[in-house]
């Protein structure tokens, strides 16, 4: 399993507004990168260069006007991503989105545990041990009759990830995982994405946070404001170099 | 119990009255009004003295049961033909709302805009120029354009009837949210036979009410620190305008997100949910004492 | 323009309900479809928008104000069928948790303000603004006269299925057990309060709305229900025609008692105060009496 190639890109690019009067946007241009079992990667980039739409594309959310996605050794494109591929690879990769307001729709805490174990059509006793053990370890036992927007921003987070989390996945997708939240919290996700470190899930993070990536990450992929990869390799690699990459963040 | 559902502390700051300070110019405001009437309005009816985290009769119903069960009672309101069944009625409603240690402050003031409107709109019904009968008041020689106004008997039961009836029926259907949390209430239209993508967007709704207010709220606090002088009538509709608009493209945008988010947990367009427990002795005893006063109702 | 519990009897909400189970189905099936990007969440936005909408009261010349439905900016927005799926969100939502329409009357509310003013408002609107690229100005106009239009088709439908309760709903001797005016009362008091005021209201609002959403972005949001068919008009017109509350008519039921007319002079006044009222809790003083819970 080690070492296992789990995505693809190749000459991915990305435009908005492509159906509109106004000219295209681009968001991503020229993206090519694979990313192996057990890595840790951190996507760096200003605002606006393409982090999130990026993420997207990885989840199947959405999909490039052109070049391969692939994942888990199967195309990722509006067409091939039904049946059995589709449930493998919901079940398999795990998106945590930036805005958390978005993320939960359910009327209560524990329905938003158990919407994704559901929706994959786990049994619903193992859907409901899943919810009951998850909101425990992340010590939000107590909020689960609650509805999910009148929590704090840290409780949300943790909700959001409990949900995600809840469908065991193996890759896990996170858009500026740290924003918004307090240090107390901050400190609280770092040691939950330590633990699932240990666990070997992969997990490729967006973010501004370069704590976060020197302490968790082994990987940096840098994209320009150009929208393109400026610059790709090993997280020690681009500690040396920091002085060299900052500018072009 | 679960805790009462509560609004961030944000959303319980009372926004001060534009109309107290601003003095003249009392168009200028109506938006800023609106959005704060609004944000009043849904706190004090979705939060204010709510009743569901009290133990009582519909508390202890399963949720769906409750409601199919209201349901149902609101329906033989609007059925009965008959006084007596009416009265029947009310004081079922009664005994529901002491039983489930709903205040009846609470009700009276989830019922009384229904009350005085249905009141006003009645009102010619009782005099005999409307329902012709026996006089019982104001007989004699008063009148309108020659025609002689006074209450009759019977404009007076027909009268009667229809706002016991209009607010019985409102009173009944305030028990639901009086009783439910947020969370139970939408569980429990999910176990009712609604298609689930109905309930799913119904919570949606919901949800999206408060971010739309929040948005307006936020845009038009932003705008109130810009103006200072009054505004044209013209430029407060275009302020409305595109505010509305606004909250259009803003909350399609959170739309979109939402839709991938569920997507990317696995929805395909189905909601499925964990049932919750059966129904107990209790909840069969409710359905059952509904449905019997239905059927009264039919029958009278 | 809500119905509250207890002014429609029993047959007549029985046939809603009867007319509105397929509509519902087929509408939801018909929006899931012609939405299907974003279906579920676009179409829970379009209810709030309504909700929220129906709380903005706009001035008018005159110093009053009065509030839209927003029904037609949804259609225009997103599609006569997704039109009709969320303003039944809405009423649903504003009948449980705000005692503002009734369950019983639901719908016929939906009815009312989903399918009348949905499709008609819809419709009108893709008439006049008909053609590839349509001026701003004619855009502007369309829509004013879709939501005039529309909102007074739907008063209509009030109008008749209320004036028709003293007739087919009486008690002993005749007397009224439901809404007690007949047609020869409703006409007037709602139908003139609905062509001089709410109407101008409906048709300013929805015409800002919409010349602004095209104004501010390039039109790929608005008119998703732009590529529907004309096959549902035909539909919906028959259906119309055969579920409007005249239908109800056909069931024998005696036409209502016209002994008030002679009455209607002084009577007629009265009564307005019916969708006057509602104007007024929800525009002039909505501070405290919608803190009394409206």
């Amino acid at each position: 399993m080690e070492g296992k190639e789990i995505y693809r890109l190749e000459r991915v690019c990305y435009n908005y507004g492509h159906q509109g009067v106004l000219p295209p946007l681009s968001a991503l241009k020229d993206i090519s990168f694979s990313i192996r079992h057990g890595e840790h990667v951190a996507v760096l980039g200003a605002n606006g260069s393409g982090k999130s739409t990026l993420l997207k594309i990885l989840n199947g959310l959405i999909f490039p006007m052109s070049g391969i996605v692939e994942c888990l050794g199967g195309k990722v494109a509006e067409a091939t991503l039904t049946g059995a591929f589709l449930r493998r690879f919901r079940e398999r990769v795990g998106f945590v989105f930036s805005e958390p307001d978005a993320q939960l729709f359910c009327p209560t805490v524990g329905d938003e545990v158990a919407f994704g174990p559901l929706q994959l059509d786990l049994p619903k006793d193992e859907a409901e041990r899943r919810v009951n053990e998850l909101l425990n370890m992340l010590g939000i036992a107590a909020l689960r009759d609650r509805p999910p927007y009148t929590l704090s921003a840290g409780e949300k987070k943790k909700v959001a990830i409990a949900s995600v989390l809840a469908a065991n996945p193996d890759v896990l997708l996170l858009d500026e995982p740290t924003n918004g939240l307090d240090p107390r919290t901050q400190v609280w996700l770092f040691e939950l994405l330590r633990g699932l470190k240990e666990l070997k899930k992969t997990f490729i993070i967006a973010t501004h946070d370069l704590s976060l990536v020197e302490d968790l990450t082994d990987r940096v992929i840098v994209i320009a404001e150009g929208h393109e990869v400026a610059a790709d390799g090993p997280r020690a690699r681009y500690s040396e170099t920091r002085t060299c990459y900052w500018p072009r963040i | 119990m679960a805790p009462v559902a509560r609004l961030p502390d944000w959303f319980k700051e009372a926004k001060p009255d534009i109309c107290l300070t601003g003095g003249r110019g009392s168009r200028r405001g109506f938006v800023e009004k609106t959005l704060a009437n609004l944000e009043s309005f849904l706190r004090d009816t979705l939060y204010g003295e709510n009743a569901s985290a009290k133990q009582g009769l519909l508390q202890g119903i399963t949720p769906h049961v409750r409601i199919a069960g209201i349901i149902i009672l609101v329906a033989s309101s609007a059925m009965t033909a008959n006084a007596a069944m009416l009265g029947f009625i009310v004081a079922v409603a009664a005994i529901i709302t002491l039983a489930s240690r709903v205040s009846f402050k609470t009700a009276a003031k989830r019922v009384a805009p229904s009350f005085v409107f249905t009141f006003i709109l009645s009102l010619p019904v009782f005099f005999s120029f409307m329902t012709p009968g026996a006089e019982v008041f104001g007989a004699g020689g008063a009148g309108i354009n020659g025609l002689r106004v006074s209450v009759t008997r019977e404009g007076f039961f027909s009268a009667a009837f229809f706002l016991t009836r209009v607010t019985t029926a409102v009173w009944l259907a305030s028990l639901v949210v009086e009783t439910t949390t947020q969370g139970d209430f939408f569980k429990g239209m999910i176990r009712l036979p609604i298609p689930a993508f109905f309930v799913t967007a119904l919570f949606m709704t919901f949800r999206y009410m408060f971010i739309l207010v929040k948005i307006a709220e936020d845009a038009a606090l932003a705008r109130k620190s810009r103006v200072i002088r009054v505004a044209a009538l013209s430029e407060s509709q275009r302020w409305f305008a595109s505010r509305a608009t606004f909250m259009l493209k803003r909350s399609i945008a959170l739309a979109q997100e939402v839709n991938m988010a569920m997507a990317s947990r696995g929805f395909n367009g189905v909601v499925k949910v964990i049932d919750g427990k059966g129904m107990a002795r209790g909840d069969f005893l409710w359905l059952g004492f509904t449905v019997f006063v239905v059927l009264l109702s039919i029958r009278f | 323009m809500h119905i509250p519990d207890g002014y429609l009897g029993p047959k007549t909400c029985i046939a809603f309900y009867a007319v509105m189970a397929p509509v519902w189905y087929i509408a939801s099936s018909r929006a899931q479809k012609s939405l299907k990007a974003a279906q579920l969440p676009i179409l829970a936005l379009g209810a709030a928008f309504t909700f929220v909408i129906m709380m903005f009261n706009i001035p008018v010349p005159g110093g009053s104000s009065g509030h839209m439905v927003g029904a037609v900016v949804v259609a225009i927005a997103l599609g006569p069928w997704a039109g009709v799926v969320a303003m039944t969100l809405t009423l649903t939502l504003q009948a449980f948790l705000f005692g503002d329409g009734g369950l019983t009357a639901l719908a016929a509310n939906s009815f009312n303000m989903g399918v009348v003013m949905s499709f008609s408002g819809y419709y009108v609107y893709r008439v006049i603004a008909a053609g590839p690229a349509p001026s701003p100005k004619r855009r502007a106009i369309a829509s004013a006269v879709a939501a005039y239009v529309a909102i007074n088709l739907a008063a209509f439908a009030v109008v008749l299925e209320l004036g028709v309760q003293p007739g087919l709903e009486a008690g002993l001797g005749g007397a009224p057990l439901y809404a007690p005016y007949p047609l020869s009362v409703t006409l007037p008091a709602m139908m003139a309060t609905h062509l001089v005021f709410f109407g101008p209201v409906e048709a300013l609002g929805t015409a800002l709305v919409v010349s602004y959403a095209h104004k501010f972005n390039d039109g790929a949001i608005l008119e998703a229900g732009k590529n529907a068919s004309w096959k549902p008009l035909w539909a919906a017109l028959i259906a119309l025609i055969i579920l409007t509350p005249l239908g109800l008519f056909a069931s024998g039921t005696p036409w209502g008692e016209w002994g008030a007319q002679e009455l209607g002079g002084i009577v007629g006044f009265i009564p307005s105060g019916m969708r006057e009222m509602r104007g007024l809790w929800k525009g002039a003083m909505p501070g405290r009496l919608r803190r009394a819970g409206f």
